[in-house]
């Protein structure tokens, strides 16, 4: 790996980080999944994977290990896999809006049935249902975010790069 | 109209349907009537240990708590995902000493704030002094 590959990891990370300390007093609407699917888009896979590893590594420092923390392990990679995947048939900011809003809107149902590992599916299933509200949130909020900023962001990040 | 915006308008109007379809059929229903329900407040650092047995018709904990504030003194904070307890029986968690009351219903862990958790005959609600 080169130097400027590192550099660009760090940045990277620090800016997944940031973005979702800008918008934590907001339940559920996040940067996060947005910056994911471009960076995978616009660097490619493997440095946007080792961007999430080094990004969820801080979520640990900053906020202490849970169970919770291995789900984040899973799913954000899990999107990067998702958007490499879709990159390959569509660069359409419809195609990614799509993911990120089903994205949003499984977070729950994705953590209801990691959590029910630790705490059985008694716990999984009231967890899920009170967290819907939250779901339909995260899924509208992923898909207005992606829709609107995945084509002047990419086009931004595409200029710089050929500077 | 714009292509974007009519999909955002679209969405936008199926997450309202949803989410009055989620409330009208999938949030925790309170039952009326008169229920028999205890509710227990444990800190054990400052050596309050109370328990009530009470009869009420609140619909949620949190009424129940309104309804017994001048024993219990509840004290809530505000934050982005609804209220949360900081204080009772006149004691507030220490956020320096990762202090929070736990609350426990039936002994498990409430998924749920008090002005969601519905007041069921016959549970009992504790709410205990715990460090995060």
């Amino acid at each position: 790996m080169k130097a400027s590959d590192i550099t660009l990891i760090a940045i990277l990370s620090a800016s997944l980080t940031a973005g979702k300390l800008v918008l934590s007093v907001v339940p559920n609407v996040e940067v996060v999944t947005f910056l994911l699917i471009v960076y995978t888009v616009m660097f490619g896979i493997k440095r946007a994977m080792f961007a999430t590893i080094v990004f969820v590594t801080t979520e640990v420092l900053m906020y202490g290990f849970g169970t919770w923390i291995m789900g984040y392990y899973v799913i954000w990679p899990m999107l990067i896999l998702l958007t490499h995947f879709i990159s390959k048939h569509t660069k359409s900011e419809y195609g990614f809006a799509i993911l990120a809003s089903i994205y949003g809107f499984s977070f729950g149902l994705f953590f209801a049935l990691f959590e029910s590992i630790f705490y059985g599916i008694s716990y999984a299933i009231p967890y899920w249902i009170s967290g819907l509200p939250f779901d339909i949130v995260h899924g509208v909020s992923n898909f207005i975010i992606v829709l609107v900023l995945f084509n002047p962001i990419t086009k931004t990040i595409e200029h710089l790069k050929k500077e | 109209m714009n292509k974007k915006v009519m999909w955002i308008i679209i969405v936008v109007l199926v997450a309202l349907v949803s989410l009055f379809m989620y409330n009208q059929y999938l949030a925790p229903q309170a039952t009326e009537g008169e229920k028999a329900v205890t509710v227990e407040v444990i800190a054990e650092s400052q050596g309050i240990e109370k328990i009530y047995d009470l009869n009420t018709d609140a619909e949620y904990l949190y009424d129940l708590l309104m309804e017994i504030q001048d024993d219990v003194k509840p004290e809530f904070e505000e934050a982005s995902f609804g209220i949360y307890i900081t204080g009772l029986e006149g004691y507030t968690a220490d956020e320096a000493k990762n202090e929070f009351y736990a609350i426990k219903v039936n002994g498990v862990d409430a998924v749920v704030g008090v002005k969601e958790l519905p007041v069921v005959d016959g549970e009992v609600y504790r709410f205990e002094l715990s460090n995060w």
